[in-house]
């Protein structure tokens, strides 16, 4: 077995999204150097790469994307990177929900918010680990065992998740959100959604739309709705006034945020248990 | 003691006796646990709360319930613990209620489980 006298320097990864970062911290440990570009509590549906963020992916190695079309610059990035640096768009290596796409109803787009399931991310965990194999072969085994700890903590999240929505009796699981993010989550977890926006946090709320919403809420005895870190509360304040349902509390939902938060395990724990305790 | 694991994994899909089964969904739910290998211990937690346990349970035991199976289902926490020298090991649950019997199975690597497990009408 070879042997290497020295080691190489660490691979550069640029990353666009606090997912993909902390993957890539937690699988290339001090093997890897990763510069996040989107940082917590940043809107991913509204970021755009500046010039000074172009300049850090062409230093990259590894360029890691959220994909599912959350990024719409991808092409960009592709320009500025070194000819041999790889663009992963990690989302796009296992299958999508879709939605009616806001305001244009014959029209479906990939749900993007593919980390609201655990057991996506443990994939992606998978999809990094591999793309840095390509990049650093001789650091095959670290980024293995990195990446086997890093899954073993996802399923005791896993199996911590589970445990906890099982406290919520399954006709109660009904999340009304300030747009439609937990697609993922509400098919692992047996929740059935009402957004009060579509799929990105672009989309104008129609009056009409907040009414039916205002209804459903009344019709299905839903007991709290749900605001989220970096959107605007306002709709959600006029739902809760007209039907009787309480604020039940901050979710993160397009990514990690700050506190409790910075980390995947806190971001889950804290929207997991902020669900069950509003709706219990 | 043991039971195959293949007989615990490989059971037919779930079945509905339509001559015994109840027409009210407050008709008793009966939960039956069957064991691969003898558990030490183990207990059943509904919305959070331990609704039945027990030490030493034999390979198969049961227990009659008075609450309603609603029709979106339920999650059934299951928590079980064997000698450290079991080797991998299964549970499965069967949930017969008004709407007919499901069951499902849960393994166990390292002597002990904590699982959720979802029951829905099977129709």
């Amino acid at each position: 077995m070879a042997t290497r006298l020295w080691a190489a320097e660490p691979v550069g990864v640029a990353s666009f999204s606090t997912i993909t970062t902390e993957i890539a911290e937690k699988v290339g440990g001090d093997r890897v150097k990763v510069s996040g570009l989107v940082k917590a509590g940043i809107d991913p549906h509204d970021y755009e790469p500046k010039p000074d963020d172009l300049k850090q992916v062409g230093g990259a190695r590894l360029i890691l994307a959220s994909g599912k079309h959350m990024e719409n610059y991808t092409g960009k990035l592709q320009e500025s990177a070194a000819p041999n640096a790889l663009l992963v768009e990690v989302g796009d290596a296992f299958s999508s929900l879709t939605m009616k796409e806001e305001g244009e109803a014959q029209k479906t787009v990939e749900d993007p918010h593919w980390w609201h399931s655990i057991a996506n991310v443990k994939k992606a965990v998978r999809v990094v680990q591999d793309a840095l194999v390509k990049i650093s072969p001789a650091d095959t085994g670290t980024f293995s065992k990195n990446a086997d700890a890093y899954v073993a903590q996802l399923d005791q999240l896993e199996n911590w998740a589970w445990a906890k929505i099982a406290e919520l009796p399954r006709d109660k699981r009904k999340l009304v959100t300030s747009h439609d993010a937990f697609q993922y989550f509400a098919r692992d977890y047996g929740f059935t959604i009402y957004p009060v926006e579509g799929v990105s946090t672009h989309d104008e709320v129609s009056s009409t739309k907040v009414a039916a919403l205002v209804q459903t809420i009344k019709d299905q005895h839903v007991k709290a709705v749900f605001f989220e870190n970096i959107e605007n509360p306002k709709v959600l304040k006029e739902v809760t006034a007209e039907t009787g349902a309480k604020i039940g509390g901050e979710l993160y939902a397009d990514g990690l945020g700050e506190g409790q938060a910075a980390t995947y395990d806190g971001m889950i724990r804290h929207n997991v248990t902020t669900i069950v305790e509003a709706l219990k | 003691m043991a039971i195959p694991l293949w007989n615990l994994t490989h059971k037919a899909e779930a079945v509905m006796d339509l001559s015994t089964a109840p027409t009210a969904a407050k008709a008793p739910v009966r939960i039956q646990l069957t064991f691969a290998h003898e558990a030490t211990g183990f207990q059943v937690l509904y919305l959070g709360k331990v609704i039945w346990e027990g030490k030493e349970p034999g390979l198969v035991t049961q227990k009659n319930f008075d609450m309603e199976f609603p029709k979106a289902g339920i999650d059934l926490e299951v928590k079980a613990e064997w000698t450290p020298a079991t080797p991998e090991t299964a549970v499965r649950m069967t949930v017969t209620h008004a709407y007919g019997s499901t069951e499902q199975t849960a393994w166990a690597a390292k002597g002990s489980l904590d699982k959720v497990l979802t029951f829905v009408d099977p129709q």
